[in-house]
């Protein structure tokens, strides 16, 4: 099950993580909105679009960890809690597909886990928004209920949309002989 | 990326790694209580002694008018000021515990993970994705620079520009075809200079290890976190009025 990544591999990943980082930025102008979850809804198309690039260039598992680590890495010089959060998203999201689909040949699997990644990073971001804003999780639970029940259902919209949009591009780009699976090789 | 805040004698990079995020931490769950600019103060000198100046005055001044622009807004949605210190208040914090993070060329860090055997490919992957945003930020530019050659309008306020077939077509399919392409020579690149991600022994050039004035730093940044957390949780002082 599973495979060691060569070197090309992890250069993709890291290359595919500054492009991400960059698209991160869109957060900035809403990083200190109260509203709970509003920075991943910014941000959460472009996270699954190039999370599933990734994987479907990378099909080893391990791919999305790595990927949340590397995009984790210049954030940790900024908000050393966003490493956390990208990082631990990866991981579980990698343990609950494999869990489901064994590995990554089908591209159900793929979008799953892309989309999981930025959907599990929501309440993953609870402990950093009650610190960073000062809420209460009672904040959360009471007042701005339907915020985040409208938030997370963003979040999943859009995180699918993305994964679907990175599956387009990837079948492209494979059928133009520009991204072969690193297996093939 | 960050080279003008880089310290001209950085710390060790897992000393300021590890003071970054354990001040960060004791400083938001103690938020609550008004000496929390103490603590800021506090730290904001010893980074100031410690040769981080210039992170230090950034960071400081940026937040600090963030901190007071968001407050205000708040503060005026919520129709009271009582507690309006609290949002610069966090917002300088996070600002100053970023500091000597800041000040560590990220090279060191990586360097460092090496001495500590952490795996070569981990370490190569993060170094690249620090080195690479300026060169993708170079990339998206060029592509942009050829979409408005193609007559597409891409200034940022351009409805051209959010067209979803215009961002997706000229610019997504493009961007990821070009990083497809950096990523094979630059792992031809890196092959033909012989690198073996196997070989967790291979020779540090420049090793880093931690040094005395490693230590007092990390031992005055504890001092301050333990004083934060005792005025929190122990003493609970009261703080003096200032009648005006």
């Amino acid at each position: 099950m599973f495979k060691k990544f060569k070197v090309r591999d992890i250069v993709f990943l890291a290359v595919l993580a500054a492009v991400n980082t960059l698209f991160g930025g869109l957060a900035m102008p809403v990083m200190r909105s109260e509203i709970f979850g509003l920075q991943t809804l910014v941000t959460c198309l472009f996270y699954a679009l190039f999370g599933t690039i990734a994987i479907m260039k990378v099909h080893k598992p391990g791919t999305l960890t790595l990927y949340g680590l590397f995009i984790g890495f210049p954030l940790l010089f900024m908000a050393p809690v966003m490493f956390f959060n990208n990082f631990i998203g990866g991981l579980i999201a990698e343990v609950i597909t494999l869990a489901i689909f064994r590995k990554y040949d089908e591209g159900k699997a793929v979008a799953t886990a892309s989309s999981l990644w930025m959907i599990l990073t929501v309440p993953l971001s609870l402990p950093f928004s009650i610190w960073f804003n000062g809420s209460s999780f009672e904040h959360f639970r009471t007042t701005a209920a339907w915020q985040t029940a409208l938030i997370c259902v963003g979040v999943i919209v859009l995180s699918v949309v993305g994964a679907v949009l990175g599956l387009k591009i990837a079948a492209e780009l494979r059928k133009a002989g520009k991204l072969r699976p690193s297996e093939d090789d | 990326m960050f080279s003008q805040f880089h310290a001209r004698h950085p710390l060790y990079p897992l000393i300021a790694l590890a003071c970054s995020l354990l001040s960060l931490l004791v400083g938001m769950v103690c938020a609550q209580t008004p000496y929390i600019f103490a603590y800021i103060l506090f730290l904001d000198v010893l980074f100031l002694a410690f040769g981080m100046g210039m992170a230090t005055l950034m960071m400081n001044l940026g937040m600090g008018v963030f901190g007071i622009v968001a407050g205000a807004i708040t503060a005026l949605i919520n129709r009271t000021f009582d507690m309006f210190w609290i949002t610069p208040a966090r917002c300088l914090l996070i600002g100053v515990c970023v500091v000597p993070l800041l000040a560590v060329p990220p090279a060191m860090l990586t360097r460092s993970l090496n001495q500590l055997h952490c795996p070569r490919l981990i370490t190569l992957g993060m170094l690249i994705t620090v080195r690479f945003i300026p060169v993708v930020f170079g990339e998206m530019r060029q592509i942009k620079d050829a979409m408005r050659s193609r007559g597409i309008d891409t200034r940022w306020y351009s409805p051209a520009w959010y067209r979803p077939s215009n961002l997706y077509r000229a610019f997504l399919v493009p961007l990821v075809m070009r990083m497809v392409g950096i990523s094979d020579t630059l792992s031809l690149s890196v092959e033909s200079r012989a690198f073996d991600p196997q070989r967790r022994d291979a020779t540090v050039y420049h090793s880093v290890h931690p040094t005395a004035r490693d230590w007092t730093f990390a031992t005055l940044v504890l001092l301050a976190m333990a004083a934060l957390i005792l005025e929190r949780f122990v003493w609970d002082l009261p703080f003096p009025e200032v009648k005006l």
